[in-house]
């Protein structure tokens, strides 16, 4: 419909307030609105959800009744099981994510500086592993570690145990099989930050006398702290909701909070006990994942001042 | 959760569109008769459809490859399949109770998940007039609100190298020189319990007694695998000698290659029956019962037996002597088979896994 010419002088004086070529704020806010939604359905509402649900009382029939409670979160802080469980749960994707980043680092740091024309090969490489699901990899993971598995069979084979060693089914197992699920994603986030560092501030160091040890820790490591964070942050985020390794390399061997709360909602159809659960294990995840971000920031701050 | 089959509304789509450009040239060449059979089978077509709810896997293939392909649809009825674990489509079937679409017209499941579901009061009672075949369902696997499809039982497996004589009871695995030996899948904890209950002659839903058994069965080591799969692996590598599991189950790893070989509990068996029945709130009943009806057909029977190893629930099944012998029951045994307290069950599952979880397990 054509504007009226009435309506214009309203609507210029504010269009002149904003500088040029910026466009109005209630645009910027309108074109986020719709993917707002979508995050808020997608993320926030299953949340809440799951938060009702775990004020409500278990019936073996019918899944639950509508209560308000608190036993579901009484039931867990006061059992020192599942206080067991979630201690395991951050010793394991603490230590994961240390081995990760410890392990990772070099090889991001090679990726980023190599100029071999096969960086891209290497890149696809890292990035195969992505490409199949957790549960194949942890059976390949169960072919190597059984007692009549690949490295139990060269132990035989070299005289070195008459016996086969438990490696399946331990805490060693669930470390190995996650480090190695997360590990590409540790490489990948490092490497991309790492990219972004200038040769030449490295080089000057080295011009200046530092020695490769002294310019990693006091040149490349403060630099790539941004990247070390988010690395760190994605990778313990991960860890912490392992399903699949900690099932199938753990057994009874060790246990972890998501293959418990996937118990209580698969096995008895407990769903209040398993979304109390279930949000302990994402509020002490986030809690820890913020808690590691500002711990690594803080110490950027520092270093970068 | 998926259906995998082709897109039924895509499928009646093309059905009827296909018709309709070709109505045109039929409507020159043939007479208003002609035209009106034409659109009449079009209509059948249309509405032959079914949509089972049922895990995925061997029993999902089977029941397309026994049921759905040379039985059903030569008859033009088409089925779709709505795969899940038995959990998942217990919740869809508890959250559509009420639903103006229900997305399941046929609910498969084992005994115990289809007794809960009855008890809460989602299941049609079936009109066994419209299921030709369950005139000839064996009288002690048949009840108000669905029918057996197939069946086995817990047993006793053992590895043949290294357990000559097969045990006639399960407290053999308290036996010291099979300390570290025992295996047990947690998949079907509540089995093991039940198993344990079973044993000591307490019959098969005493959980309490289940527990004690496993109580002393822990002094002995016992280990618990993550699967199934997991067990059997242990079994060939001679990791563990004996584990307690489904006849069925046990076939199937012998055909693998896996030396073992089952016994019988002389206190009996529990039974695993794999049941269809009809959700209250379905779209196609009729269909639904023309599916169960397909489900009790000999033809497909034998398939299940020859290639799942479960024991049909017919008596004219027509099973060959020796596939009845490997994958059936003697009619002693089938005499000892346990009828389950399924209400006293499931009221008792939550607190029995809380005692597996949080303590049998712990330091194994």
């Amino acid at each position: 419909m054509a504007m009226a010419p009435s309506e214009l002088p309203k609507r210029l004086p504010i269009a002149a307030k904003r500088p040029a070529g910026e466009p109005h704020p209630i645009i910027g806010a309108g074109l986020a609105f719709p993917a707002s939604i979508v995050v808020i359905i997608v993320m926030l509402v299953p949340a809440l959800q799951l938060f009702r649900y775990s004020f409500n009382r278990y019936d073996p029939v019918n899944t639950m009744k509508a209560a308000l409670t608190v036993e579901n979160y009484t039931r867990f802080f006061g059992d020192a099981y599942y206080l067991g469980v979630l201690g395991t749960t951050l010793w394991v994707a603490a230590l994961c994510t240390i081995i990760s980043l410890v392990v990772g680092f070099p090889v991001a740091y090679m990726l980023a500086k190599t100029q071999t024309r096969f960086k891209s090969l290497l890149i696809i490489l890292l990035v195969f592993p992505l490409m199949v699901g957790n549960v194949v990899r942890a059976a390949g993971w169960m072919i190597v570690l059984g007692n009549a598995g690949f490295v139990n069979s060269l132990l035989h084979l070299l005289g070195l145990a008459d016996q086969p060693v438990r490696l399946l089914y331990t805490p060693f197992a669930v470390i190995l099989g996650t480090t190695g699920v997360v590990l590409p994603y540790m490489i990948l986030t490092l490497q991309s930050v790492l990219e972004g560092i200038d040769l030449s501030i490295e080089e000057a160091a080295r011009n200046l006398g530092a020695g490769f040890i002294k310019t990693f820790f006091k040149i490349v490591l403060p630099i790539a702290t941004p990247g070390v964070a988010a690395g760190t942050m994605l990778v313990f985020i991960l860890c912490m909701n392992a399903y699949a390794t900690p099932v199938l390399l753990g057994g009874t061997g060790l246990t972890m909070m998501a293959p418990a709360v996937y118990d209580q909602i698969a096995k008895t159809a407990n769903w209040p006990f398993g979304a109390a659960l279930a949000l302990i294990l994402m509020v002490v995840t986030l809690i820890g994942a913020l808690a590691s971000n500002m711990l690594i920031q803080r110490g950027y701050a520092k270093r970068m001042v | 959760m998926s259906s995998n089959t082709s897109n039924p509304q895509r499928r009646r789509f093309l059905k009827l569109s296909s018709g309709l450009a070709l109505a045109p040239a039929m409507g020159a060449g043939l007479g208003a008769a002609g035209m009106s059979a034409f659109s009449s089978s079009a209509q059948a077509a249309a509405t032959g459809n079914v949509t089972v709810g049922t895990w995925g896997g061997d029993y999902q293939n089977l029941l397309e490859s026994q049921i759905a392909t040379p039985l059903l649809k030569p008859q033009d009825l088409d089925v779709n399949f709505l795969t899940g674990d038995a959990v998942s489509r217990m919740t869809k079937l508890r959250a559509e109770r009420m639903a103006r679409r229900p997305s399941m017209d046929v609910a498969c499941l084992s005994d115990t998940d289809m007794a809960t579901m009855n008890e809460s009061g989602l299941l049609m009672p079936p009109g066994l007039s419209q299921i030709k075949n369950a005139a000839n369902v064996f009288p002690s696997f048949a009840n108000p609100y669905s029918l057996p499809h197939i069946y086995s039982g817990l047993v006793i497996v053992y590895n043949t190298d290294y357990i000559k004589a097969p045990p006639d009871s399960f407290t053999a695995a308290l036996d010291p020189k099979f300390k570290g030996k025992v295996g047990l899948s947690d998949i079907i904890f509540n089995y093991c319990g039940m198993f344990g209950s079973l044993t000591v002659g307490k019959g098969a839903s005493d959980m309490k007694a289940g527990t004690d058994f496993l109580r002393q069965l822990k002094k002995n080591a016992p280990r618990v695998y993550p699967s199934n799969e997991a067990v059997a692996a242990a079994l060939k590598s001679g990791e563990i000698w004996m584990t307690c599991m489904w006849k069925a189950r046990a076939l199937q790893w012998q055909q693998g290659g896996v030396p073992v070989d089952f016994a019988f509990d002389k206190e009996g068996a529990i039974p695993v029956i794999f049941q269809a029945a009809i959700p209250k709130n379905n779209r196609e009943p009729a269909n639904a019962y023309r599916f169960i009806n397909a489900m009790l057909d000999p033809r497909s029977q034998i398939g299940f037996a020859e290639k799942m190893g479960y024991a049909p629930t017919i008596r004219n099944s027509g099973l060959p002597a020796a596939l009845q012998a490997k994958v059936g029951f003697t009619d002693a045994q089938v005499e000892k088979f346990h009828k389950l307290d399924y209400a006293k069950l499931t009221s008792e599952k939550e607190a029995f896994l809380q005692y597996w979880n949080t303590d049998f397990k712990v330091g194994l």
